[in-house]
């Protein structure tokens, strides 16, 4: 039985699609099998981040109103052996949206049995969407950036996550700035896990780069330069259980503590 | 201040300025109430009290504040004047 995922964030363009691919392409990379499914209704996106927009012909909609099986809606990704993609509909009717969500329920039920990870790209807000999303999941990866509205928007999601019963549940810091923290000038990784009380799956540094694989179509975890396809080979690796360090991070700030410490008793 | 603390001090205090800001919007959202709710719950509970004491009004006050756990607390200071 396989394990599902949502990715969440309340705040919308913080990174949701982002790093449900590349979570999804770092779990296939070491070997285990996932499907990544778009709930963003009406806004698919996964499909173009993935470079697979123009393979789908059926999407989650036409499963669920019987237009298709959903063998005929799962599209084998490019690249990553193992990874699948079950796309959302562009278009938004208003069938019976109760209706709807039991369906979908079904769908993802049925989706464990195949995969070893089902992960689920909520969309933003905490309407229906997030509300679909978040019923079926075992666990919850929430996503922020280090912005006053962002944190915000990330503690009312962990508040309805919680009222779930989803009691476990991660933080992707992304778009971090080293820089910028060092400086003063932006919200530390502890300030934001203190403000939320939450545990810290990563931080996914400010990477130019993730534009230009986006640009591509191709996903950010299969490279190894790239700082931000790092942190996401090592947020895979942590969601798998493993314990991975914090580079960066911590061996600048441990710097830093051991040349005070140093000079204070000098 | 040692000056070590000084030259490794974070230059700015924006990030300080975030945290403050987030920890207040916080307290109330995730109590649902809103600032105007604790000036009413303020003026209340002055109001009952002050039947029964005479109160320093002005120095009243009534805050919530959320603490390193969970909880948050209401806190009510109000200074007394003299028993009536």
């Amino acid at each position: 039985m396989g394990k599902c995922i949502v990715v969440t964030s309340g705040k919308g363009g913080v990174g949701k699609t982002t790093t449900s691919a590349n979570l999804g392409g770092g779990l296939a990379s070491l070997g285990k099998s996932v499907l990544l499914a778009d709930v963003d209704i009406g806004l698919r996106n996964l499909d173009i981040i993935l470079g697979l927009e123009k393979r789908i012909v059926y999407d989650v909609m036409d499963v669920m109103e019987g237009r298709c099986k959903i063998q005929q809606a799962i599209v084998k990704d490019k690249r990553i052996n193992s990874l699948y993609l079950l796309a959302a509909s562009q278009i938004h009717d208003k069938s019976d949206l109760a209706e709807l969500i039991d369906r979908f329920g079904e769908i993802i039920k049925g989706l464990k049995n195949e995969f070893d990870y089902v992960i689920l790209d909520s969309p933003a807000g905490i309407e229906q969407g997030f509300m679909a999303a978040s019923n079926f999941a075992d666990e919850a990866v929430v996503v922020t950036t280090p912005e006053v509205t962002a944190v915000r928007d990330a503690d009312r999601v962990i508040g309805l996550l919680e009222a779930k019963g989803i009691k476990d549940h991660y933080l992707v810091l992304n778009r971090y700035r080293y820089a910028m923290v060092k400086s003063g000038n932006m919200l530390d990784v502890e300030d934001v896990l203190h403000i939320l009380g939450i545990q810290l799956l990563g931080i996914v540094p400010e990477d130019a780069e993730i534009i230009t694989f986006a640009n591509k179509g191709e996903l950010i975890v299969t490279s190894d330069v790239a700082d931000a396809g790092k942190a996401f080979q090592r947020i895979s690796r942590r969601l798998m259980g493993e314990k991975v360090d914090f580079p960066s991070f911590e061996e600048d700030k441990g710097l830093i503590k051991k040349i005070k410490n140093f000079l204070r008793l000098g | 201040m040692g000056i070590l603390d000084f030259l490794f001090k974070k230059e700015g205090k924006n990030s300080s300025i975030a945290k403050e800001r987030l920890q207040f919007v916080l307290t109330f959202d995730r109590l649902s109430i809103n600032p105007a709710l604790q000036e009413k719950i303020r003026d209340e509970i002055i109001q009952v009290i002050g039947k029964y004491m005479e109160i320093d009004e002005e120095a009243a006050n009534v805050f919530v504040e959320s603490t390193e756990s969970d909880l948050s607390h209401l806190i009510v200071n109000i200074p007394l004047k003299r028993k009536r």
